[in-house]
């Protein structure tokens, strides 16, 4: 490898990361990418890093980025390569990080406790979260619920990333919650887990699920379950063992909202 | 190495949580997790390659699970094995027969709920629950593109991308 001049490590969630480049506007925009996908968990360390990421440019690969030797991304469009780093580097701090289990899945908190909708993209899931958020829930994630030891879900407050539904499907962000509200949130514990998949004029047919069942169904959501299984499950124990569980299929936003909302006011 | 007669329990590579009247086992080696109903995991936990099956009807009994045949057990076994759960993977006892049949005959001669694995399995990276989008009108069929083959199936996810079009 090339030496870069320009450097700099970072830990975020417990990760040691290191960025490179021999361009110090690449590693200006890898900073402030990375700053925005993990809503500024990024502080510089003298941590030996566990993963390091080199970003370059040259005439036969365009914009690319390497992580620990291996390119993941290129393409002569340097934003295109940017948002799949944005995306790629959260993943990795959520496969990695040693304390908290990242879960793919829209977060509310409601009286109290955290509704977790667990999903993969395009599964609908932040038009659901920003239609709670409307009905007065309070808005905690529309990507990731971060979970810690007991269980308990720690706020990651993105602005929620919409697309349009004309099919041509524009990205757009809704401002939900404001800095200041985020240093306030304290981490609540799951009250319940809605596992659920759009089916038009679908009706709300709750079907409950025992705690295994819950933690099955959720692994594939789970990002470290492949990296740290034990502390996986074992985090997910904590959370299913005292949530209620529930799988339904859902119709249009407003109207399943209001109908879970009243199921959950009644159970939860 | 089990037989067919005395199968044990596979330990290697397991994750495994007990709960209350189930079971949660996660295979590492295939990134599966399986959920095991009571039944199921006492058989599972009877299979310590000592035990044969009329053993393990006789200890489901004096735990007082109910009254059960050793297809009952055998019904477990053969999930369990399929599931790559046990050692060493046995012949199937009810080849040829269809589910609901062998679940007929059994559910009519046993009194406890029959032997249930439900599985699932964890996609191969965490990446595949992402996607990569381009966000500006002229690169839109050229991203398209690039997104699927360069930028997003390079890790043994699921391409999908956003368009602006």
């Amino acid at each position: 490898m090339t030496s870069a001049p320009y450097s700099q490590n970072f830990i975020s969630f417990g990760v040691p990361i290191r960025f490179e480049s021999r361009n110090a506007r690449l590693l200006e925009k890898a900073i402030k990418t990375a700053n925005k996908a993990l809503i500024g968990n990024l502080r510089p360390t003298q941590k030996r890093p566990d993963h390091t990421f080199v970003f370059g440019r040259n005439k036969e690969l365009g914009a690319f980025v390497e992580h620990n030797g291996a390119i993941i991304a290129e393409n002569e469009i340097e934003r295109g390569v940017f948002k799949y780093f944005d995306s790629y580097l959260r993943v990795r701090i959520g496969e990695y990080c040693p304390d908290r289990v990242f879960i793919h899945s829209g977060a509310v908190g409601i009286n109290g406790k955290a509704l977790l909708i667990p999903g993969n993209s395009f599964s609908g899931k932040s038009t659901l979260v920003l239609e709670l958020v409307k009905l007065g829930a309070e808005y905690l994630s529309d990507e990731f619920a971060i979970l810690d030891k007991r269980g308990r879900v720690h706020p990651y407050a993105r602005p929620i990333n919409m697309r349009t539904t004309d099919g041509k499907y524009r990205p757009y962000t809704v401002n939900v919650t404001d800095k200041a509200d985020l240093k306030k949130k304290k981490p609540l514990p799951v009250g319940a887990v809605l596992f659920t998949s759009y089916k038009e004029n679908a009706p709300f047919r709750p079907k409950r699920l025992t705690p295994a069942e819950g933690i099955m169904t959720i692994t594939p959501y789970t990002l470290p379950i492949l990296v740290n299984p034990a502390y996986s499950i074992q985090v997910l124990h904590e959370v299913m063992n005292g949530a209620l569980i529930v799988q339904s299929k859902r119709t249009h936003a407003p109207r399943f909202g209001e109908k879970l909302l009243q199921y959950l006011a009644k159970l939860m | 190495m089990s037989d067919s007669h005395t199968p044990k329990a596979r330990k290697r590579g397991l994750v495994v949580q007990e709960m209350p009247g189930e079971m949660l086992v996660y295979d590492t080696e295939t990134n599966k997790a399986h959920c095991l109903n009571d039944s199921a995991a006492f058989v599972w936990a009877s299979c310590d390659g000592v035990n044969t099956v009329s053993d393990i009807v006789r200890e489901f009994e004096a735990n007082s699970k109910g009254t059960v045949t050793e297809d009952f057990v055998w019904l477990a076994i053969d999930q369990l094995s399929s599931k790559g759960l046990l050692e060493a993977k046995l012949e199937p006892k009810f080849k040829g027969k269809s589910r609901r049949d062998v679940l007929k005959t059994i559910g009519l001669v046993s009194v406890a709920a029959l032997p249930i694995i439900a599985s699932l399995a964890a996609p191969q990276s965490a990446l595949a629950a992402t996607s990569c989008n381009c966000s500006k009108e002229s690169d839109c069929t050229f991203q398209a593109a690039s997104c699927m083959n360069l930028m997003c199936d390079n890790r043994g996810m699921t391409p999908s991308f956003t368009c602006n079009q």
